[in-house]
């Protein structure tokens, strides 16, 4: 992002919502839909940037949240026909709740071990999500998700502009989530435990308190996201939900590469739809699904080789 | 009942061996290099691949981009470990040695050889290629956090299983009967539930097992990979090659998967490209259960996974259902155990991390994380 480093970083956000706000009406119903994408990946990297960006804890599980709250939504809206917003409420808690039953055993373990553990938990979500087939429709997926409604009007799926400024509203939700946690001392202390965690033992800060909120924040936001995506796509599968997904997303964390918002803002409003549109070149070229994972393991390596090259002179660099 | 149940527990020892196998080499790579090497798994698979297209021919396809494998790592590790000499002087010799790999390759490759030879070649092409990675992807990456090096693993796992699915196809393969006849026939072999295949199993991982731990005791250059596992710093200061201790656990732990692959194939009959995501996390679940960085421990880490993993069919969910009281029954869903193997192995594993992070066998070489 040498280019970018011209723009002072507060004029980032105004530039940002301009463009976020226009876009839509500049753009054909192709690319709203990779735009959709785009702010959907970017709300989850947000989200992702609690946990992996303040705390420097990495999360492999990403993906077990975003499950849970695909589902809950799902599942409320399809089989006890709830209101989206009464479902997404019920979907964000469940998440949050989950993320802190997972934190308390596992916040006190470092570095890989706890990447490992919240990796199993996503497996373990995805492995229920597989077998409960009378909740979920198990292999089948679970299809039929209704289009939610506000105020009594329906949100229109083709062309898929009010779910544009859903995703849009809940892109701007979480970033005013980020903003104000900047200011409080929850976040400065987040921020302190990432930089150094023993320091903060001995001047009394509870460590695992203070993960524990990140990753209750980190699974709530990315439960939310889950619900948009129930919404948006409309059929749920056991299969999205795997580690790629979890990898994808942090990938947009590590490139961010700070730990400052508006990085991961950019990061992943960037790279979200170059991603989503390699995805569909390969699929009309005609490249195998696996050239994709060949191109995205890859692409995984020299992003590390890269952020470990810069991590040496930047202090505020996320891995 | 006691006939099933020790039907189940002869089934796991020997599956739990094979875990304990993979389990070691991933123990080995984490005590000195400090990585959870997530492509561990993916190594695993290609060093079946290996033993399939040495003991079989492929398709002309599979054949070529295997060669094209082999040759590539086998320059990529001299070239990296002759670091010592001039540029051009390396590049000559790693040139050279390519060439003669290429011919080795041309020469073995799909003329279905013998068994043993063909595990045998198999493993140093499998080590030759966990050096060539352990170079080419982990090093630069020195001086960085450790987790760094999980997210390159990862990619690495992701790109050779990727490399798989196109080249070699995604199609279930096994060994052809007769190149597995040694391990199915001989009935003599056969006692009480044990097959000979797993007797086999469970005496060739208890041998290598402590053949290796004997290594690391006794020889020159385990006495090099302990020092460094120790503290690298230091050792590197005493003059030490620590380069060279991280490429030979490397290249130890990848055999070690390239003959739990042709163990598990022989076994499960069933080789594909992804395999190596639910084996990999089993045997990395098992090193973490045992203690990661305790080669017996991670045997034994493994053993246990199997067992429970085999008698998990057996339990009798219903029964237990039945028993419960009646609002409990209409609540809970009827579930049957054989689906959930790897959350109970992910629960076990989460537990230990919880109670013991140093492992269920912890000494002091196991580390405190």
């Amino acid at each position: 992002m040498v280019s970018l480093k011209a723009i002072p970083v507060r004029h980032v956000i105004p530039m940002l919502s301009i463009l976020l706000v226009i876009a839509p009406f500049a753009i054909g119903p192709r690319f709203l839909d990779i735009a959709i994408i785009a702010l959907i990946f970017t709300v989850m990297a947000m989200g992702l940037h609690f946990i992996v960006g303040l705390c420097r804890l990495f999360d492999l599980g990403l993906a077990g949240f975003v499950c849970i709250g695909a589902y809950c939504t799902g599942i409320l809206m399809v089989r006890l026909h709830w209101s989206y917003w009464a479902a997404a409420g019920v979907a964000v808690l469940l998440s949050m709740i989950s993320g802190i039953i997972l934190g308390l055993p596992t916040l006190r373990l470092n570095g890989d071990y706890f990447a490992i553990v919240t990796f199993g938990f996503s497996e373990v979500v995805v492995l229920i999500m597989r077998n409960w087939r009378d909740l979920t429709g198990g292999p089948f997926g679970l299809g039929g998700i209704p289009d939610p409604a506000i105020f009594g009007h329906t949100i229109s799926r083709f062309p898929p502009r009010d779910y544009y400024f859903l995703a849009l509203g809940m892109l701007t939700l979480v970033l005013c989530l980020h903003l104000a946690l900047r200011r409080t001392m929850l976040g400065a202390q987040m921020v302190a435990v990432g930089d150094d965690e023993p320091l903060c033992t001995i001047t009394g800060i509870d460590v695992v308190y203070i993960r524990a909120a990140a990753l209750a924040l980190t699974a709530g936001v990315g439960g939310l996201a889950g619900s948009f995506w129930a919404i948006y796509f409309k059929f749920l599968s056991h299969a999205d939900f795997t580690l790629n997904l979890s990898v994808q997303v942090l990938a947009i964390v590590i490139l961010a590469g700070s730990r400052r918002i508006e990085s991961v803002l950019i990061a992943g409003l960037a790279l979200a739809p170059l991603g989503e549109l390699l995805r569909r070149w390969l699929r009309t070229a005609n490249i195998p699904e696996a050239g994709r994972v060949i191109l995205y393991g890859i692409l995984l390596i020299l992003v590390i080789w890269y952020r470990s090259r810069s991590i040496r002179e930047d202090a505020n660099a996320v891995a | 009942m006691a006939e099933q149940l020790a039907h189940g527990l002869a089934n796991g020892l020997s599956l739990g061996c094979l875990i304990g196998l993979l389990a070691v080499g991933y123990s080995l790579i984490y005590g000195v290099a400090r990585l959870i090497n997530f492509a561990h798994g993916d190594l695993f698979v290609l060093g079946g691949y290996y033993t399939l297209f040495l003991v079989r021919g492929g398709e002309r396809i599979e054949l070529t981009s295997i060669l094209v494998l082999w040759t590539l790592t086998t320059a990529l590790a001299i070239f990296s470990t002759l670091r010592r000499f001039p540029f051009a002087k390396r590049l000559g010799v790693a040139i050279g040695g390519a060439a003669i790999a290429a011919l080795l390759g041309f020469s073995v490759l799909g003329k279905g050889l013998p068994t043993p030879l063909a595990v045998t070649l198999a493993m140093l092409f499998s080590a030759v290629a966990g050096v060539a990675f352990e170079y080419t992807v982990y090093k630069p990456l020195d001086g960085a956090p450790r987790l760094n090096y999980l997210v390159a693993a990862i990619g690495l796992s992701l790109a050779l299983q990727g490399f798989m699915q196109i080249f070699f196809g995604t199609q279930r393969r096994s060994f052809p009967s007769e190149s597995i006849r040694v391990l199915q026939g001989a009935p003599f072999w056969t006692h009480g539930y044990f097959t000979s295949l797993d007797i086999l199993i469970i005496s060739t991982t208890l041998l290598i097992t402590l053949g290796t731990a004997l290594l690391a005791k006794r020889s020159t250059i385990g006495l090099m990979i302990r020092a460094t596992a120790d503290d690298p710093i230091l050792a590197s200061r005493l003059g030490l090659d620590t380069r060279a201790a991280r490429a030979y656990v490397f290249a130890a732990g990848t055999a070690l998967a390239a003959l739990a692959a042709f163990l598990f194939v022989g076994r499960q009959g069933v080789l594909e490209p992804t395999l190596g995501y639910s084996q990999g996390i089993l045997a990395f679940s098992a090193a973490v259960i045992g203690g990661i960085g305790n080669l017996g421990g991670s045997l034994l880490g493994g053993m246990f996974i199997g067992i429970i993993v085999s008698l998990l069919p057996l339990v009798d969910t219903d029964a237990i259902l039945a028993s419960l009281p009646s609002f409990l029954q209409h609540a809970l869903p009827s579930v049957n155990l054989s689906n959930w193997g790897l959350g109970v192995v992910y629960l076990l594993m989460a537990l230990t991390l919880a109670f013991r992070p140093a492992g269920l066998l912890a000494n002091e070489q196991t580390r405190e994380l």
